[in-house]
């Protein structure tokens, strides 16, 4: 079986597979993944104690953020790595429901091979919980946390390795790691677009502790009137598109608790107009084989660090994990997919449709109309946050719309995203917070939607030129936050001036946080626009004319934006990648000297050398004297020397960062590709020292 | 601004390499003086693109912003100056094609203490290697020199730096 | 003394070169300037360029080939055939010594040849980027006449000319534009076809023919083979050696490529010699991934 999105994305944890080619379509699998739909978890405090008590874990949040991403690879039920779980394996006769698993892995469907995103799915806590933790200032990662994981996660490896193990797919691995924590932020809601506002929200019952229709309706009215008992609701949330689901927790071997469910599910369909799920999480079989839970792909970096922090570990029983699967599954095809479908179109119907009737490319009409809703002071549909910033409402068009092209991207409808997020960026141009950011998702829906058909004209003329567009709109709206925080500090030391010391203290030091984080804010978009570019060019099946441009926005990063030590070593590493993949197609089959000679047959090549010393003695090889040429034909059209530099380069800063089993790995592949060129094997050479140093630690 | 400078062979071999620094200003830091061999075989990919292009201005290595540089001080039917054919952090690096496609390449470091970008003076790089492709060709009439070989004599390396003070390190 | 003056590339005295040593393969580029000692602390206050341009007008005194000139009306333009037809002899006679059958001979010869055509390329080539009329005024002695580097590494005999000891200005001062590096199979057998027989033979070859059956194959026709004029009655195809210089041109030039000889007599010319040129594939392949 292939390499599944989340073996490969733990594959620290799957050492098993560590020889295989790295997946195909991966790039686009994780984009996919980090903006899948988001699902709120909320519980009460009854059915959290009895969590607590079943499972260890703090909440239903905690247990089921488990089984986020893509949920038909079931990839909890899959941890079978040899180290971490042989005891518990033993103990509870894991070798008899083996088969069992092993029947369904083979029935179980890949995510590698579907084209659809539609099964990823993201939880997190409830609504109020993330609004009431929202920082004020508007940032996608902090590249300080991000070290820290990266740092983690590199002693994980280097526990769990040795320096023979094959490294290369775990260093392709690593990346992605890093990409995909680096472009996601699961906490996070951005004003300027949706992909992180829920859009399902479970909320849970126990059944078994005497939870009924009462607690249902509480907790349905208290979702409901959310934004107007949350102090700062933000007013890009509506929470009339967040579709409730009931989740009825009730024990498995009760027929009693199983009826109370599935009438309190009827009544509720009938009185409150909500559906249900039916989950016996209450599982009282000691003697079923048990997984250890593996943390989600997408975690947010707070939750990664977190738990990378935290050593315990969870189990639960495989027949449970298979039925939360189960219900999952149900939820997302039945429920939620259904649910955004009808949004999506019914936002065409009555917003989309009406603009594209009556302004048929009419320029003069366009202004005409999006003078009126830009978000100037006194506008209907734009709303001011207590800094000061202009956004659009929830329920404005421009919102709506944004709202119908990123769920159309992520149900993997990219033509439908595109032509809105077009259309949408004529209406922002008066708001470059807005254009930035639709800018970016346009051309990332053309690279995600338009695979094969990507042309060199397509990417120079219209690809590029939209990234850097929307590079620069963030800039824009940068420089623009620092001018009106700047005005309004100075209003208010004014109105501290003139009295109400008491009122302004605190105030101030929240502007003075916000004074400083516009840049950083729009440079935490900036960096994740060029991640996530970069990542979707080297996806390209021409790598050719692709690369050069991922090369360029890595290349801009590394300059330009503030980024950790180690997280530089790792955007290196991947420029080596980069220029190693970028091979004229035309040649791809075609070998070289070099590749015909083979990698780890050094000893070859100094007998090639003594031939040579010894070509004096004309009378053995009269031959000889003719010219060496190492493929003509494919002269010029790879970049393996490039990649060779930034690959010793990256070994280099390993070194430096005194990260010694990733600085081994890289100088093998390093000493390999320098294997023939004599001036890198002087004595004096920086190849030498790093050796030596490396030896020092990693015998 | 320091300067590296090698000719190099078929197979990648580097047969004469030189430094031209000025030892009270201009030096390559030693981070970059151990990597300077490196970065010079790196841009041998894109030399190797350029040698085989009909018109190498052009098609300019993508990715760097240079093309429009180049195309300016070269003459059109000229491809044995490829002018600055590659960029790294800072450096710029030019390159030569003998006509026996011996790889003439110069890395060109910026002034270390104000780290502005590198101006390659077109005019004075091209006729340094002119004049060095003249002491290659006069290096390769002699019986006792073989092809792809380093060039040891003193009096080249002499002549070279001298040429290297004249055109390049004002 | 001898040994020094002929042999640069090998021989590293430093005794006799104090300034610079010159480049060492196994320790890399050396620095313009290296950090004088501080005995020698005047030449280093004297300012940057003291220690180097003592250590060229060091060299400058001693005699080498650096010192001579590229230019082609530098030396003789001509040398005399049946001077030329001795040495070719015993040239010849040398490799049939020396080896055990005729395709033997035929290599060496060959291979002979190969290392003219490596110089050659080079040389002609920029010879002609030189813009007419420069530096024509010069008479010194013949030092790069068609006999030394036919010779090749056959024999000293150019030692003698290395007693230049003036310093002429540079060809590549008088070069505005560089000859084009020839990219296309056709512009290079031109080049042969017309620059090096002229430069050679004293006139161009008298056909350049693309063969109909083959991609890959070009003939070179002449009716006339000077070199081999005087030999007959052999099944040794002496013209091997040209053979070695046309593949060492393209073979230089980045054209790989096997180049054999045929005896086409026809009625006039008894002695008419084809030279078949055949390409390795990958020039071919090559053509067409830069079309």
């Amino acid at each position: 079986m292939p390499l599944s999105y989340e073996r490969y994305m733990n594959l620290i944890f799957h050492r098993d597979s560590v020889v295989e080619p790295v997946p195909q379509e991966i790039s686009r699998k994780i984009v996919s993944g980090a903006v899948s739909p988001v699902v709120t978890v909320t519980s009460n405090e009854v059915l959290d104690q009895h969590i607590q008590e079943c499972f260890g874990l703090d909440s239903l949040y905690m247990l089921l953020r488990h089984f986020g991403d893509c949920i038909s690879d079931r990839a909890q039920a899959d941890n079978d790595d040899v180290g971490a779980t042989p005891v518990e394996a033993q103990t509870t006769g894991g070798l008899l429901t083996t088969p069992n698993v092993q029947t369904r892995a083979r029935s179980r469907s890949n995510s590698l091979f579907q084209r659809s995103s539609s099964q990823f799915m993201r939880f997190t806590r409830p609504l109020t919980d993330l609004i009431g933790t929202r920082e004020s200032h508007d940032l996608l990662f902090d590249y300080h946390s991000l070290e820290v994981f990266l740092q983690h996660y590199l002693s994980l490896i280097e526990d769990r390795t040795t320096p023979s193990t094959p490294h290369t797919l775990l260093q392709h691995s690593l990346y992605h790691k890093f990409f995909i924590t680096a472009i996601s932020s699961t906490t996070h809601l951005s004003p300027y677009e949706s992909f992180n506002h829920p859009v399902a929200s479970l909320l849970a019952l126990d059944i078994s502790k005497d939870q009924d229709y009462e607690t249902a309706k509480e907790l349905l009215v208290s979702f409901k009137n959310m934004h107007n008992r949350t102090p700062h609701f933000p007013s890009f949330i509506n929470i009339s598109d967040v579709l409730p689901v009931f989740l009825l927790c009730y024990e498995e071997d009760s027929r009693e608790q199983f009826e109370k469910c599935q009438s309190l599910a009827k009544m509720l369909q009938k009185q409150l107009f909500v559906e249900s799920l039916l989950l016996p999480l209450w599982d009282k079989d000691e003697n079923a084989a048990k997984r250890v839970l593996r943390l989600p792909v997408m975690s947010s970096l707070e939750e990664s660090v977190l738990s990378t922090m935290n050593e315990k570990q969870f189990e639960l029983s495989l027949p449970l994990i298979e039925t939360i699967y189960d219900r999952l599954t149900i939820f997302s095809e039945e429920l939620m997919i259904p649910f955004m479908k009808r949004k999506i179109s019914f936002w065409e119907e009555t917003i989309l449709q009406p603009r594209k009737s009556i302004f048929p490319n009419s320029k003069f009409f366009r202004k005409l109309m999006s003078s009126n809703p830009a978000p100037t002071a006194n506008n209907d549909s734009a709303t001011h946050n207590y800094q000061g910033l202009a956004y659009f409402a929830a329920t404005s068009n421009e919102f709506l719309l944004r709202k119908l092209a990123d769920w159309s991207f992520m149900l993997s409808d990219f033509k439908t995203a595109y032509s809105t997020y077009e259309s949408l960026s004529k209406d922002f141009e008066t708001s470059p917070e807005y254009l930035a950011s639709c800018l970016e998702w346009c051309a990332l829906s053309v690279l995600m939607g338009a695979q094969s058909i990507v042309t060199v004209k397509m990417i120079k003329n219209d690809i590029d030129p939209l990234i850097t567009r929307a590079l620069k709109s963030y800039e824009l709206s940068a420089t623009r936050a620092k001018e009106r925080n700047a005005l309004i500090e100075s209003s208010s030391r004014k109105a501290a001036v003139s009295g109400a010391a008491l009122d302004t203290k605190p105030k101030n030091s929240a502007e003075d946080q916000s004074v400083s984080t516009p840049y950083q804010s729009a440079q935490s978009y900036e960096t994740r626009c060029m991640l996530l570019a970069a990542e979707l060019f080297l996806s390209l099946s021409d790598t050719w004319t692709a690369t050069p441009y991922a090369i360029k926005y890595l290349e801009t990063i590394l300059d330009d934006c503030t980024v950790g030590t180690l997280s530089e070593v790792v955007i290196w590493e991947r420029l080596a990648q980069c220029y190693a993949s970028r091979i004229d197609p035309r040649i791809k089959s075609k070998k070289t000297l070099a590749d015909f000679r083979g990698a780890d047959d050094l000893e070859k090549v100094n007998e090639g050398e003594e031939l040579s010393d010894a070509e004096s003695d004309d009378d053995d090889q009269p031959y000889n004297h003719k010219i060496e040429q190492d493929c003509v034909s494919a002269i010029g059209l790879t970049r393996k020397r490039k990649s060779a530099l930034f690959r010793l380069i990256a070994a280099k800063k390993w070194v430096e960062a005194k990260q010694w089993r990733q600085a081994s790995w890289t100088f093998k592949d390093v000493e390999l590709m320098y294997a023939d060129t004599a001036f890198a094997l002087r004595k004096t050479s920086i190849l030498d020292r790093l050796r030596n140093e490396i030896q020092c630690h990693e015998p | 601004m320091p300067c590296y400078f090698a000719i190099i062979g078929a197979k990648d071999n580097p047969i004469y390499e030189a430094e031209f620094t000025n030892p009270h200003l201009n030096q390559f830091p030693p981070e970059l003086k151990e990597l300077n061999p490196f970065i010079l075989h790196a841009s041998l990919d894109i030399l190797e693109d350029l040698q085989w292009q009909t018109h190498p201005q052009s098609g300019a290595h993508s990715g760097t912003n240079s093309g429009f540089l180049r195309s300016r001080h070269s003459s059109s039917n000229s491809n044995c100056y490829l002018g600055k054919i590659d960029h790294f952090y800072g450096l710029a690096i030019t390159g030569y094609l003998s006509y026996g496609n011996m790889k003439f390449v110069m890395v060109h470091s910026g002034n270390a203490n104000n780290g502005s970008p590198v101006v390659v003076d077109d005019v004075s790089v091209k006729s340094f290697y002119q004049e060095v492709h003249e002491l290659y060709v006069k290096t390769l009439m002699n019986p006792f020199y073989t092809l792809n070989e380093p060039i040891t004599s003193p009096v080249f390396d002499g002549r070279v730096r001298a040429l290297a003070k004249k055109l390049l390190t004002k | 003394m001898k040994q020094k003056i002929i042999n640069p590339s090998t021989s590293v005295n430093t005794a006799t070169h104090p300034g610079s040593t010159g480049y060492d393969y196994t320790m890399g580029p050396q620095q313009t300037l290296p950090d004088l000692p501080v005995s020698s602390g005047t030449i280093a206050a004297s300012g940057t360029n003291g220690g180097s341009s003592t250590a060229a007008s060091a060299h400058t005194s001693l005699p080498s080939v650096y010192n001579g000139s590229l230019h082609p009306h530098a030396h003789n333009q001509h040398v005399s055939l049946a001077a030329f037809a001795f040495l070719f002899q015993e040239l010849i006679s040398q490799a049939r010594n020396a080896s055990k059958s005729v395709s033997e001979i035929e290599m060496r010869l060959h291979r002979n040849g190969y290392h003219i055509g490596i110089r050659l390329l080079e040389l002609l080539n920029f010879r002609s980027s030189v813009s007419p009329g420069f530096g024509s005024t010069s008479s010194s002695r013949a030092f790069f006449s068609k006999t030394s580097i036919n010779s090749s590494s056959n024999t000293l005999a150019l030692n003698n000319a290395l007693t230049t000891t003036q310093d002429e200005p540079s060809l590549a001062q008088g070069i505005s534009h560089m000859k084009r590096r020839d990219l296309k199979p056709v512009e290079i057998l031109q080049f042969i076809h017309s620059t090096v027989w002229t430069y050679l033979f004293g006139r161009v070859s008298d056909d350049l023919v693309k063969s109909s059956e083959r991609d890959n194959e070009y003939m070179l026709v002449d009716s006339a083979p000077m070199l081999s004029q005087f030999i007959s009655s052999t099944n040794v195809q002496c013209d091997f050696f040209v053979c070695g210089i046309i593949e060492g041109i393209l073979d230089s030039a980045s054209f790989p490529c096997n180049v054999t000889i045929h005896s086409v007599p026809e009625p006039n010319f008894q002695q008419r010699a084809v030279f078949v040129v055949r390409f390795e594939q990958q020039v071919l392949e090559r053509e067409a991934l830069r079309a």
